[in-house]
């Protein structure tokens, strides 16, 4: 199942070129995935992702330029599910377009000691729905 | 009394105006290490703001064809309240018009965190023609359509 997020672009998004600049696609994803692993997971009383998480990696493909408008559409999955890591994957279309591919691998971290850490199994029933 | 600008414009004065209203969303990123709201993201609320209204008004969006170009000549920012971040945090910018000019008309922006108010901006515009490189005059259509959102104090 995929969660959908319509994501506000901003006029400070915009390059000289009048598109979305390339780098703020991740601002974009990053948005997507606060709605549904911060927001969303709080109101199923899930707080521990919120306390610590890092990006290990990221990968974005642009298909085409993103223009000025009020939203753009991100579909997001989990793509795949390690023990101490996940990625998520997404797209995302501007007017129904398909504009990019991206995804991300997170880890779960915590703050205190500075350290990677497992999955919970509360994180992986979470996330479960939400895999393709 | 009669305000010059609503006398050139040739509108009568009506009732109170409404502020228009935009919900900025606020992003992760948006956040510093306080926790707050960065100070310096909130000029991007008001100009979403302005934007998102400029966009429906006769002069268009910048960079549209067809649009008739102006230009920011002042942003003044008065921080109230510090808004602490949370994830889906929305703050709302209410957009009111506190002059119109010749050339140029001055926006009266106010942002809220629910019932807190966190920042006052006042932003003065000026219509401007690239082609001549310098500020065009407004024009009525324009005047008109900026009057509906103008601060009219019971004098």
């Amino acid at each position: 199942m995929r969660y959908v997020y319509e994501c506000p672009v901003r006029w400070s998004d915009l390059d000289a070129f009048g598109h979305v600049n390339n780098a703020r696609f991740l601002t974009l994803f990053e948005e997507a995935r606060v709605a549904l692993m911060f927001v969303g997971a709080k109101e199923a009383g899930l707080t521990s992702f919120e306390e610590g998480i890092v990006i290990y990696r990221h990968e974005v493909d642009y298909l085409r330029p993103v223009d000025y408008g009020p939203v753009v559409r991100i579909e997001m999955w989990i793509s795949e599910m390690r023990a101490s890591r996940f990625t998520v994957s997404y797209e995302l279309f501007d007017d129904g377009k398909l504009a990019s591919r991206a995804a991300s691998v997170c880890v779960p971290f915590d703050l205190v000691t500075q350290r990677p850490r497992r999955l919970s199994a509360a994180e992986r029933a979470f996330l479960k729905p939400w895999s393709e | 009394m009669t305000d010059p600008a609503e006398a050139a414009a040739g509108v009568p004065i009506a009732g109170p105006a409404v502020p228009n209203v935009y919900e900025a969303q606020v992003r992760w990123s948006d956040a510093d290490i306080m926790g707050h709201v960065n100070h310096a993201r909130y000029l991007s609320f008001f100009e979403d703001a302005r934007m998102t209204l400029l966009a429906t008004s006769p002069a268009g969006l910048a960079g549209v064809p067809g649009n008739r170009g102006y230009i920011a000549a002042r942003v003044a920012v008065d921080y109230l309240w510090a808004s602490a971040f949370r994830p889906g945090l929305m703050l709302r910018v209410e957009t009111m018009v506190a002059r119109i000019g010749t050339t140029s008309w001055t926006f009266e922006q106010n942002m809220y965190d629910g019932d807190h108010h966190v920042a006052r901006c006042e932003c003065v515009m000026v219509g401007y023609s690239y082609a001549d490189e310098k500020p065009r005059p407004l024009a009525a259509d324009e005047r008109e359509f900026w009057h509906q959102y103008l601060i009219r104090e019971p004098r």
